[in-house]
């Protein structure tokens, strides 16, 4: 079996009103452990909705989900939480920061939320962002610094936890070239250190770099 | 788990401590208005509801004075004498001292916060019961036996007698100090013409010991039968005579307008504070949306965003009532019990309110929270 897979998943948004949508049809997927994959497609193909079933954000699928051979629709939200704080890290388009708190801050949520104790977590927050290049950002406030910069403590806070799993949704979609170029770099080099990286985007560059590319028509998976 | 949504809380309170300040500021006024209104009211309330563990039912107050009445086996006459006194050669506060004579005693029992009212003593010596505040100040305690140098003027004003007497101490007042006491009133009597607070009294139950005369009586019915309706009847020709059931209604219409106003006020206020409480929730709520998405997208269950919220408010309240308490203390410690009545249960009242007040502003937001699916809040800020 996958490390990552998707079992004859459904995904309906508000099922059984006037406003349904199917969201993903039989969606069938198999990911495997260090691989760099990227999933394609049009607008509201639902490239959205698949990776938050993959983060564990979104469980109310149809189908079966298993990561490294454990069931996870038959989890419960505590359970959940617990696989989304340690074994995965998002990477959104609009980074997700909370601009009011300094870099440090916003790095060591992770942390704050999993039970390392609190007198490392400023080390461990300040390693990573040393790893990333990015130390001199520590105690800056997230709404003093670039786009760029931003995308990167947004890694850093993906990263800090040590997860097994990058869930990146259009990570280089709010940046120019050179910056996405630099952050498609950091990716890759993440991938390389062993970690699965999945990657959604529009962009033939970025999905160039990955070692598989998925696409998305309509809610329906298609290899390519 | 716990601990963490707690530091996570108190980071959250640190990073806007200015907003939270304000917050904190309407809080603090609101539960110190509370407790001073609570207490305002509560004195008020006070002598009624020791007046109605009196039982008087068949109590009249006489204003004027008459001369001889013959006192039958149906109506008993109780008079006060006043005179002012001292400790003997100590250069004390002088007292007040209020003489009950055994009418008096006998029917009416005044609430001690130590020792026996004058009925339960049977001692030799003359017993005296102690403001609170006096014995406290003096530190006297019952069963001190005392030396008091008494002055009183007689009906010539310019001549004034005194005589020593020793008193045995058989109880104090409580703290409200409240005693009975005939002055010179209008028609409209209410309960607080008739007991007084007074920080320096001293009561003496004896029917022997007479100083300068209080105008005004109280006449005590032992039965109400065709012969006292008879007597209240000759009793009204001579004075204006009010009964004790006439007192506690004018008393409850004096009150009920007191808390008429109060109400309308206590509306404008709780209507401010939790529109101003309600209002800037409303303007948090996308920026807080934001914050809670992000904690449970990295791994919070999305109840203990809520619980991060509700625990937010706690330590808001509870820092409010301190300042609170601290002001209450400070301002009105001294006031306690002579204007108003603040204690634990005013507290307990005002922290029930506060809580309430706070959690119906929050009320909408965390409802708002629970409502909403965080991924709806991550694709919003994707
Ligand atoms: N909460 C929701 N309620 C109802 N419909 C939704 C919801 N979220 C997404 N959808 C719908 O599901 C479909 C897939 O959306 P999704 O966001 O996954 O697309 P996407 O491929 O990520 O698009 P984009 O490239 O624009 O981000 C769309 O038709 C969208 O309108
Ligand atoms: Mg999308």
């Amino acid at each position: 079996m996958s490390y990552i897979q998707l079992k004859n998943v459904n995904k309906f948004y508000n099922k059984n009103t006037n406003a349904e949508v199917h969201a993903l049809k039989n969606v069938n997927l198999e990911i495997n452990k260090g691989e760099m994959v990227a999933i394609e497609g049009v607008s509201g193909s639902g490239k959205s909705t698949l990776l938050h079933i993959l983060g564990c954000l979104d469980l109310k699928i149809d189908g079966q989900y298993y990561l490294n051979k454990e069931c996870i629709d038959k989890k419960t939200h505590k359970q959940l939480a617990v696989i989304r704080n340690k074994r995965i890290g998002f990477v959104l388009q609009q980074f997700g920061l909370i601009n009011e708190n300094t870099v440090v801050q916003n790095v060591s949520i992770p942390l704050l939320l999993g039970d390392i104790g609190l007198k490392y977590i400023k080390h461990e927050c300040l390693s990573v962002l040393k790893e990333l290049n990015i130390s001199e950002l520590a105690d800056r406030k997230v709404s003093q610094i670039s786009g760029g910069q931003k995308q990167r403590v947004a890694i850093a806070r993906a990263l800090v936890n040590k997860p097994e799993i990058i869930l990146a949704d259009e990570p280089t979609g709010a940046l120019d070239r050179k910056t996405s170029n630099g952050v498609m770099e950091l990716l890759k080099k993440i991938n390389k250190q062993g970690k699965t990286v999945i990657i959604v985007t529009h962009d033939k560059e970025v999905s160039k770099l990955c070692s598989k590319t998925l696409r998305i028509e309509d809610g329906h998976l298609v290899n390519y | 788990m716990i601990g963490r949504i707690i530091y996570i809380g108190l980071n959250k309170l640190k990073r806007d401590i200015w907003a939270r300040i304000f917050i904190c500021v309407q809080l603090v006024l609101i539960i110190y208005l509370f407790n001073l209104t609570i207490g305002m009211w509560r004195h008020e309330t006070y002598i009624l509801n020791m007046v109605n563990t009196m039982n008087l039912k068949n109590a009249y107050y006489c204003s004027n004075d008459f001369e001889s009445f013959d006192s039958t086996n149906t109506v008993s006459i109780g008079e006060i004498t006043q005179a002012f006194g001292k400790l003997k050669n100590q250069n004390k506060t002088t007292l007040k001292i209020k003489v009950y004579d055994e009418e008096i005693t006998k029917n009416i029992t005044l609430p001690l916060s130590k020792g026996i009212w004058f009925e339960e003593y049977n001692g030799k010596e003359l017993p005296i019961i102690l403001s609170n505040s006096y014995a406290k100040k003096y530190n006297l305690d019952i069963n001190d036996t005392i030396e008091l140098e008494l002055q009183y003027s007689t009906e010539d004003i310019n001549v004034q007698e005194s005589f020593d007497v020793e008193c045995k101490v058989i109880g104090t007042l409580n703290k409200a100090n409240y005693h009975l006491t005939f002055s010179s009133m209008g028609n409209y009597l209410i309960w607080k013409n008739l007991f007084k607070q007074d920080e320096s009294v001293a009561l003496i139950g004896s029917s022997s010991i007479s100083a300068e005369p209080l105008s005004g009586k109280m006449v005590f019915l032992k039965n109400l039968d065709d012969d006292s309706t008879v007597l209240l009847d000759k009793l009204g020709k001579l004075s204006s005579i009010t009964s004790s059931q006439q007192i506690t209604k004018n008393s409850k219409e004096v009150m009920s307008d007191k808390l008429k106003t109060q109400i309308i006020m206590w509306f404008l206020i709780l209507a401010l504070t939790l529109a101003s409480l309600t209002s800037n929730n409303m303007l948090e709520k996308i920026y807080e949306e934001k914050e809670f998405a992000a904690y449970y997208m990295l791994g919070l269950d999305w109840s203990k965003c809520v619980l991060i919220e509700i625990f937010r408010g706690v330590i808001q309240i509870l820092f409010s009532f301190v300042i609170a308490f601290i002001l209450l203390k400070l301002l009105h410690g001294d006031s306690n019990y002579k204007t108003l009545i603040i204690d634990g249960y005013s507290y307990l009242l005002s922290i029930i309110m506060v809580f309430c007040v706070y959690m119906i502003s929050s009320l909408w937001m965390i409802i708002e929270l629970l409502r909403t699916n965080p991924i709806v809040l991550i694709r919003r800020n994707e």
